[in-house]
């Protein structure tokens, strides 16, 4: 197995991951959470 | 068909500088847009501050002669991008900074500002210098001018674009010419590829030639995996502090722009970037004595493609370091207008109109670009060297300044300022030792920027512990963690609006994520068993 090769490409689809799943983090850390408490309050 | 090409981009570049004129009319304007950006705008401003002289030009000269690991591995800006954007950048716009020297006086006072603005302008001119330098190749070997007289044609485009409509220019002609960019990225280098034996000759056929040309080190440079780590770290480093990346995330309209925004400008420069890489490698089976080796995507695009499609691949070339250039004159420019001249009036106690200060920004655009022409005209060292000697002084100078300032309360005036002052020395010492005089190596043949961060961290460190905090500055630390962005978007949109927003980021993310896996996941097994002996 040529690990360079590997790398080579293994490392950008990793940055797309990496800030895909960072997003999809923040908007349910930060945002979700917010949404839930707008929810329960107007309930 | 490439010179008709270029005299329409200039033509556009102007025009729409000029026009955009008369929506500036404060200085918010002029820095971030009166935070107007969209989406798109965001997006194409991210992508083609990123794209440079140094992928185009430098690294791909690189990659041509010595296979597509090498900075495919390297290629730490990626990530960098990303944490600059979403770790430094969301924190910048939630603390409605207008620069990135604006939260360092907030967070650190005015005699820190004052150096890390200094350090800020040295490096962005450094930077500049790389662009100006590849705008020069480029438009030589597009227009028949001379090295010299093309980088004046350069200059006074970048002075009047600058200029006349700061960041509003930067924005809208970039949205413009975003197309050029995507035509170089997503037509012109397949069919290099495609020209130089596909998948299977870039592979197969390149490991037939020389095994080299698909390790890590690559095949003429026989880096050691020190070299790999270091370039790594640095670019990371570089770009998660470099102002230009992160000041990006200022004009957006709300947080969920800012999301999008970086979503898409990583997507289409790491898959964007990949098939560049591989294009320009295969070029090597088509002509293996293109010299300097710096033009390989420019005799390409001259040689290989129909002409309309290669006049239309260097015009989004010129685009991105047109853009890059700008973005980063803009920044030199308001360190020295805003950040210390304006500054300095106001210590003063003298009070400066709008008027003024567009007046001063826009004066010092011309000084900025000046300076950086005139080193140009030098022709100091090759695209990508220098490019990396100005990425390492950020790496080292503001980096732990940025990740202290946000993250530790204790961190004090003295300790950022011998951060920066030995951090910056250290690296500079190392590499004259090192890399110039070839003196010594360092330990595991390491680059120097890797000591250089560790002793600029180190030195933030044990000064920090050694002196006292200023209650004001933690105060600002304290503050900044309950500031939030999202917060600040809940509260500018309906609910409809906001779960509206939330499902079309969430759909992005997912989207993207997906064809990047696809996409680099078909290149591997498509290449790497042909490359593994």
């Amino acid at each position: 197995m040529n690990w360079a090769a590997l790398l080579s490409f293994i490392h950008p689809m990793a940055v797309v991951l990496i800030c895909g799943f960072w997003i999809l983090h923040i908007i349910s850390k930060e945002y979700k959470q917010k949404i839930d408490e707008q929810t329960e309050v107007k309930k | 068909m490439a010179v008709i090409a270029f005299w329409i981009i200039f033509v556009v570049c102007m025009a729409t500088a000029f026009l955009l004129m008369r929506s500036v009319k404060k200085a918010d304007d002029y820095y971030v847009m009166g935070h107007r950006a969209t989406t798109i705008g965001l997006a194409g401003l991210l992508t083609a501050s990123y794209l440079s002289a140094v992928t185009f030009i430098g690294i791909a000269g690189i990659e041509y002669l010595n296979g597509p690991p090498i900075f495919l591995i390297a290629y730490g800006s990626w990530i960098g991008m990303v944490v600059g954007f979403l770790y430094v950048g969301r924190r910048l716009r939630a603390y409605n900074a207008l620069t990135m020297p604006d939260y360092i006086q907030g967070r650190f006072g005015s005699k820190v500002r004052v150096v890390a603005t200094v350090v800020l302008i040295v490096g962005l001119l450094g930077y500049g210098v790389v662009q100006m330098m590849g705008a020069g190749v480029l438009l030589a070997a597009m227009t028949g001018y001379n090295y010299q007289m093309a980088i004046i044609i350069f200059a006074v485009m970048s002075i009047a674009f600058c200029a006349a409509a700061g960041m509003y220019s930067v924005l809208v002609v970039n949205t413009i010419l975003m197309v050029t960019i995507l035509i170089a990225m997503f037509v012109a280098s397949p069919i290099f590829l495609s020209l130089g034996g596909g998948l299977h000759g870039v592979s197969a056929g390149l490991f037939a030639i020389d095994p080299n040309f698909w390790s890590a080190g690559g095949r003429v440079l026989h880096k050691p995996m020190g070299w790999t780590i270091g370039q790594l770290l640095l670019w990371i480093f570089f770009f998660m502090s470099a102002p230009w990346i992160s000041a990006m995330a200022l004009p957006a309209k709300n947080d969920f722009v800012v999301m999008r925004g970086v979503l898409i400008a990583v997507f289409i420069t790491t898959v964007g970037v990949v098939i560049v890489f591989l294009g320009v490698s295969a070029v090597y089976n088509v002509n293996p004595n293109i010299k300097p080796p710096d033009q390989v995507f420019i005799w390409a695009s001259k040689n290989l493609v129909n002409p309309v499609l290669g006049g239309f691949a260097l015009a989004g070339v010129l685009a991105a370091i047109l853009s890059t250039a700008a973005t980063l004159f803009l920044g030199a420019g308001f360190g020295l207008s805003r950040d210390l001249y304006e500054r300095y009036l106001m210590d003063k106690g003298r009070s400066i109109t709008d008027k003024q200060k567009l007046t001063y920004a826009r004066l010092a655009q011309v000084v900025v670009v000046a300076v950086v022409t005139i080193f140009a005209l030098t022709k100091p060292l090759a695209v990508y060297w220098v490019g990396a000697w100005a990425g390492a002084l950020f790496a080292t100078a503001w980096m732990p300044m940025l990740i202290a300032g946000f993250e530790w309360k204790r961190a004090t005036r003295q300790g950022v300022l011998a951060s920066i002052i030995i951090g910056t020395g250290s690296y500079i010492f190392l590499y004259q030792m090192v890399s110039v005089a070839k003196m010594f190596a360092l330990p595991f043949n390491l680059d120097p920027v890797i000591f250089g961060i560790i002793i600029s961290c180190a030195s933030l460190w044990i000064v920090s512990l050694m002196t006292q905090p200023v209650e004001s500055d933690m105060k600002v630390q304290v503050e900044m963690k309950t500031l939030s962005l999202a917060k600040k978007t809940i509260e500018s949109l309906t609910p409809a609006k906001l779960k509206k927003e939330i499902f079309n980021t969430k759909i992005l993310a997912w989207g993207t994520m997906i064809l990047a896996v696809v996409i680099l996941g078909w290149f591997i097994i498509a290449i790497v068993p042909k490359v593994s002996s």
